[in-house]
């Protein structure tokens, strides 16, 4: 009964207005139709889904489907240098033969485990920061939300590379960069999600009934967060992979020979207009990475009915 | 309270952020292993030398007290020397703001005189194919990177078609008149230096449109739906029923209060355009503030960086404020609002 009380009132809390859900879901089937109906609805999500699908699965299997997995690292031949697209080189080779192609579908292992990593960090520490900063207020709050202040005076790209310019210009640094800067949007978002949500009655409920700070937060507050911190984090993803290729491209992240998708561009750009193919595939391919985790999170954002 | 008192608060918020950020930096500066009294007298300094300097410097001071110092330095526009150019950062930076200042300007041009006509022209003719059109531009322009936005200009309309220089701010030939200030379009115009003129626009030309796109993306974006928004409004309807010309409505009632949150768009893309700046300078070779800062960076002189941060900061913050109060003076609610907190 108490279970089912709250259960009424947190399906009529903000965030999740869509009529379809106060009927509860009934049978876990329809309710996956019902997903899947709205996000085909638009027909770019689809495509976004499709692209980051062979995106995964060629970067996961990346030494089986590249004809040269050899040339992801130390190889020279300079026989083959500078040969335009071809059957045998689909996107040309570079400035010591390797195949342009093979590179690529590498370069997007360290796009994606920059996105996992940094988004997989700092979307925790962000969340938790608001949370604690929004329900309790008081200095904790000051604290948090002035820090965000600070940190966001500054462009996200500065700010990396202010970062970047103690710790160190490697992967791991640039990592770390990332994450000290993106924590503050979530926090931020969650913090102005849980101003909003702690004066609702189901958690006025949770508190008269003895709930515990701890419960209010995770139980109560954190589950009624959840669609706007999953549609955001998917639009970071994007974000992170613009910002990632960004530092790359100014010589920040992975380090040579490993192959970087923005490092390529920037090297293949020092060859333009003779050698084009050097800087366009691996430009395009950053573009497709991006274009399809946007369009995947507008489908999300449709599934879920967030307003961001 | 009063709207003058609001506005003075929020200065002096942005102050205090400001004043948060040289913390951050100044701790930044020296959490870094490696002695700065060391670092700036180089290996071959006696131990009696370093120790000077470090005297010199106020490196022997707790913490609180270098602060203070540090801070008397930097209002006094004193980064301190950079390791590279063996110079004060200051004129360094003196030397690089303007281009940046430039081309930051005239992006924001760009931003404005695109994407609120645009926006515009696709709320006016919605869900036909102009609308869908511009919203596919203007989707594309917001996710693609600038650089690579750059680096296609570069290629069509640089290499292919000729049509623009792709590098730098002036050709090689071009002599910049005496006194400059470094501002190559207003030099240029003082000076009544026509070809000057013409060759620093063709250069700017294509970084300042690769560096607008995200911009003027997102004004597209923010103009045609607060627009459509209004449109909805009863104050519409009854104008329209008055007999209101269709463009008396669009111009003077939609598109006025549509303004304001475009405002704070613009206001907010000035931040993605500092950083955006970075890599557009780069593509371009710019010689602005944003390449000066990547030097830095990579050749870890730490001033040099950290007076680059310390200006797109205080830029930031500027901007900032001043986009919140022309969001008054164009909106009376929120001065209402201000003076009823």
């Amino acid at each position: 009964m108490k279970a089912e009380v709250f259960g009424m009132l947190q399906r009529n809390a903000p965030g999740q207005r869509n009529a379809s859900s106060i009927q509860g879901r009934t049978r876990a089937s329809t309710s996956l139709a019902k997903v899947w109906y709205r996000f085909s609805q638009n027909r770019a999500s689809i495509v976004g889904l499709v692209l980051l699908v062979v995106i995964l699965l060629s970067t996961a299997l990346a030494p089986y489907v590249t004809p040269y997995p050899e040339h992801a690292g130390v190889y020279v031949n300079f026989a083959e240098a500078f040969k335009p697209p071809s059957a045998k080189h689909w996107f040309g080779t570079d400035e010591v033969g390797r195949d342009i192609f093979t590179r690529t579908v590498f370069g997007y292992r360290f796009s994606l485990i920059l996105v996992v990593v940094v988004l997989g960090i700092s979307v925790p520490i962000g969340v938790l920061l608001g949370l604690v900063a929004g329900y309790y207020g008081g200095w904790v709050e000051t604290l948090v939300m002035r820090a965000t202040d600070i940190v966001l005076s500054l462009p996200a790209l500065a700010a990396a590379l202010a970062v970047s310019a103690v710790l160190g210009t490697d992967l791991g640094h640039t990592m770390i960069a990332l994450v000290a800067i993106w924590w503050t949007w979530h926090a931020r978002l969650i913090h102005s999600l849980v101003v909003s949500l702690k004066n609702e009655e189901y958690v006025d409920a949770a508190r008269i009934t003895g709930a515990s700070g701890f419960h209010i937060m995770f139980r109560e507050l954190l589950p009624n967060c959840a669609a706007p911190i999953l549609v955001k984090t998917a639009l970071d993803a994007a974000f992170v992979t613009e910002v990632g290729a960004g530092l790359s491209f100014l010589g920040l992240g992975v380090k040579p020979p490993a192959p970087a998708l923005g490092t390529m561009v920037a090297k293949g750009a020092t060859y333009l207009p003779t050698y084009w193919w050097l800087s366009v595939f691996p430009s395009l391919a950053i573009l497709l990475l991006i274009f399809g985790l946007n369009w995947f999170a507008d489908g999300l954002r449709d599934v879920l009915d967030v307003d961001l | 309270m009063h709207y003058v008192a609001y506005l003075a608060r929020r200065a002096l918020y942005s102050l205090i952020v400001l004043l948060g950020l040289s913390v951050v930096i100044f701790l930044i500066s020296r959490v870094l292993p490696g002695d700065p009294a060391r670092m700036a007298l180089g290996p071959y300094a006696t131990q009696e030398q370093v120790r000077r300097l470090q005297i010199e410097m106020g490196l022997d001071r707790p913490l609180p007290a270098q602060y203070g110092r540090y801070l008397v330095n930097l209002v006094h526009g004193n980064f301190g020397k950079s390791f590279i150019s063996e110079r004060d950062v200051r004129l360094d930076l003196a030397e690089h703001l303007p281009a940046t200042t430039e081309l930051i300007t005239v992006t924001i041009l760009w931003v404005i005189v695109l994407g609120i006509p645009l926006g515009a022209l696709a709320a006016v003719n919605k869900d036909t194919w102009i609308d869908n059109a511009i919203k596919v531009f203007s989707s594309a322009a917001v996710v693609t990177p600038g650089f690579i936005v750059g680096l296609a200009f570069q290629l069509v309309f640089g290499y292919g078609l000729g049509w623009f220089p792709v590098t730098g701010r002036l050709s090689s030939h071009m002599v910049v008149p005496e006194l400059a200030s470094g501002f190559l379009l207003v030099d240029s115009l003082r000076a009544g230096n026509w070809s000057l003129l013409k060759d620093a626009c063709s250069h700017m030309l294509l970084p300042s449109l690769a560096l607008s796109f995200a911009g003027v993306g997102q004004t597209i974006r923010i103009t045609r739906s607060s627009m459509l928004e209004i449109e909805n409004k009863d104050f519409i309807q009854v104008a329209r029923s008055y007999g209101v010309p269709d463009h008396l409505v669009t111009f003077k009632y939609i598109l006025k209060p549509a303004f304001i949150p475009t405002l704070q768009v613009i206001g907010l893309t000035f931040a993605s355009l500092f950083g955006n700046a970075f890599l557009i300078e780069n593509v371009f070779s710019w010689p602005g503030m944003a390449k000066y800062g990547v030097t830095a960076l990579l050749k870890k002189d730490l001033n040099a960086l950290m007076g680059v941060v310390l200006v797109i900061g205080a830029a930031f913050v500027t901007v900032n404020l001043v986009v919140d109060m022309l969001m008054g003076v164009f909106d009376p609610r929120i001065r209402l609002k201000a003076s009823q907190e």
